[in-house]
């Protein structure tokens, strides 16, 4: 029986075909360990204009094009961390 | 012949879910629910057996794809696996046996034929109650005042659909389980 192991690519990761990386897209959806060996597949969007594509694609063809950890915000210093939204205010209409 | 995933997925945890689903529904049938909140679960435990169905349709159909190119050299699945994902009707209709047939035939072969639906009354008989199905799914999901012409979603008409459902998945995974041998020539799972 095959082992089943849990999905390493999470909805919304950045990934790319590892056989094709000119070819990148978003994981946005899971089919579960359906290909051969309990293998995970996922459902990855192919950004098109006009049109989005979906196609499916396997675990082992797929690696992340880029690194999906939280990036903290930039620390603002200087004259602009002082500003207020009162500093700011809406601009009028004529 | 072992099953498919996603065919073992549809008689376990799919199962217990609709199962749930189910003993949820009668409960509310046999208590005085407050403002036809059973008349909400028989609506809601239609539109998830559809979906449950159309799910598993769908990863069926997906499962055979996988295994169609798995003999195929690695660079040249991506391609094929584009052609097979485009348009799937599974993905966004709902399983009408219509939307079954037009995503398995790309396989090469006629589902009536293989499911015996011309043969076998009770073949006949399944596919019309996935239809039923459908219908009442869609008066259900869209919140529609004419029943449909069935007639209203009773628990007794869900569990026929639900039975048409688990004949037409088994029937399914074996036509589908001896597609892919020939295809492949050895076991696809």
């Amino acid at each position: 029986m095959d082992v089943v192991k849990p999905p390493r690519f999470a909805l919304g990761d950045k990934i790319r075909v590892i056989l094709h990386p000119e070819v990148t897209g978003f994981i946005v959806g899971f089919y579960g360990p359906i290909a051969p060996n309990s293998e995970q597949a996922y459902s990855m969007r192919l950004p098109r204009k006009p049109k989005s594509r979906y196609t499916i694609v396997t675990e082992g063809q797929i690696e992340l094009a880029e690194p999906t950890a939280a990036v903290a915000a930039p620390e603002i210093s200087g004259e602009s961390a002082n500003l207020k939204s009162a500093d700011c205010p809406l601009p009028v209409a004529p | 012949m072992p099953p498919s995933k996603a065919l073992s997925k549809w008689q376990g945890t799919q199962s217990l879910a609709l199962a749930e689903m189910e003993a949820q529904c009668i409960a509310s049938l046999t208590v005085i629910s407050p403002g036809g909140l059973s008349d909400e679960n028989l609506r809601c435990y239609t539109m998830s057996l559809s979906a449950h169905f159309q799910e598993f349709c769908r990863e069926l159909y997906f499962e055979c794809v996988l295994a169609a190119i798995s003999g195929l050299p690695p660079d040249q699945r991506f391609a094929l696996q584009t052609q097979c994902s485009s348009r799937v009707e599974l993905e966004g209709a709902n399983p009408r046996f219509e939307s079954i047939r037009a995503d398995f035939e790309r396989f090469g072969f006629d589902l009536n034929e293989e499911l015996g639906t011309k043969t076998d009354p009770s073949v006949a008989r399944m596919i019309g109650g996935i239809n039923q199905l459908n219908t009442a799914r869609n008066y259900a999901a869209h919140r529609k005042t004419k029943p449909p012409a069935s007639g209203p979603i009773t628990i007794t008409a869900i569990e026929q659909w639900r039975a048409a459902c688990d004949g037409i998945a088994v029937g399914l995974d074996a036509a589908m389980y001896n597609k892919m041998a020939q295809i492949l020539g050895r076991a696809p799972w």
